[in-house]
């Protein structure tokens, strides 16, 4: 094996090169099909296939980039701080709509992974599935599940919620914006959000407090119920 | 290049997320130093000890490029293609059938709460 794959720029540059690409993309054709995070995944697993690279080379530059996570999801308060803001007078309505949406994401995905004979390891990683990547990260290395089938499934969960979660909800007869909104942030975060922006400018807004709010509470939650059923 | 304001910011960030993680750490919370951090940051702002503009330009500076930095933890799911393959369907089904039982519960007691309001008013 090339010893400069081995090199931390490796990993940086390509991952910084291929993400400029996929922002582009996604720049021309708004959908979030093209999602620029697992576009950039996929290439550079193609890459590093093809060329037979092992990931262990390719982290050394990929630890330094994820290391910026940290700061990332401190950084989170301040879109959160101006949310809360505006949401002050239905704080309540809202943190339970969202309690029980964040409980049934996580009992659904556990029972039906457990019931269709996964493994704890896989069911344990797809609990914090609905939360944005950056934090079920976070709550998947603390809860003992695998972080990469983690941002796997939250990726996926995004990208399904964010083609077809307004459909999905008016399916059932729901028209209200805020209901929409809020559903939608908190069962397909950050992806969802960027779709529900293009609903309007309140359903943006909800999803985007739904998605902060579903974080937090499963963060805070999970590590500790979760043990106590696997 | 990086302009004072930038630095400072990225700094208290890096001071909130180091606070965070010493809490998580020495209390052996299992909630992760990150999301510790960030709670600190948002009452100290929603308090007004700390005034959001000194946050705000490394914060917005990061979180538009933040998908860049979860690609690697992604890109480590090539490790796993073994256990995909063997465990595909209890993935996809829990992820489509989640995704169905979280917008729908979600929407609806929503919708509840904005009925009986209307109701009140």
């Amino acid at each position: 094996m090339e010893q400069w794959t081995y090199h931390p720029w490796f990993g940086i540059s390509l991952t910084v090169g291929i993400w400029i690409v996929a922002r582009w993309a996604r720049r021309r054709a708004n959908t979030p099909l093209l999602d620029p995070v697992m576009l950039t995944i996929v290439a550079i697993i193609g890459v590093l296939l093809l060329a037979k690279v092992p990931f262990e080379a390719y982290n050394r530059g990929g630890q330094v980039l994820a290391f910026l996570l940290g700061p990332s999801v401190v950084a989170l308060a301040v879109p959160f701080y101006r949310r809360l803001e505006k949401i002050k007078r239905n704080l309540v309505p809202i943190l339970i709509s969202v309690l029980i949406g964040s409980i049934t994401g996580v009992a659904s995905a556990v029972g039906l992974a457990l019931l269709l004979g996964g493994s704890n390891e896989i069911a344990i990683s797809l609990a914090p599935k609905s939360v944005t990547t950056p934090i079920a990260i976070g709550i998947s290395q603390e809860i003992g599940g695998l972080p990469s089938i983690t941002a796997a499934a939250v990726i996926l969960t995004g990208i399904l919620g964010g083609m077809l979660g307004p459909e999905l909800i008016r399916l059932i007869g729901v028209r209200s914006q805020f209901a929409m909104g809020l559903a939608i942030g908190t069962a397909a975060h950050g992806i969802g959000t960027a779709r529900a922006l293009r609903e309007g400018e309140l359903e943006g807004a909800m999803s985007g407090v739904g998605m902060m709010l579903n974080g937090l509470i499963t963060a805070i939650a999970l590590p500790y119920l979760l043990p106590l059923f696997l | 290049m990086i302009r004072k304001e930038t630095a400072l910011s990225f700094a208290l960030l890096l001071a909130f997320l180091g606070i965070g993680n010493a809490i998580s750490l020495s209390l052996h919370l299992r909630v992760p130093g990150n999301v510790i951090g960030m709670v600190l940051l948002t009452v100290c702002l929603l308090t007004k000890i700390l005034d959001v503009k000194r946050v705000e330009p490394a914060a917005d500076m990061l979180l538009s490029e933040i998908g860049l930095f979860f690609v690697p933890p992604g890109v480590a799911v090539m490790l796993y293609f073994d256990l995909i393959a063997r465990q595909w369907l209890p993935l996809i089904v829990a992820i489509v059938g989640s995704l169905l039982a979280v917008l729908w519960a979600t929407a609806l007691v929503a919708r509840l709460f904005e009925r009986k309001e209307a109701k009140e008013s």
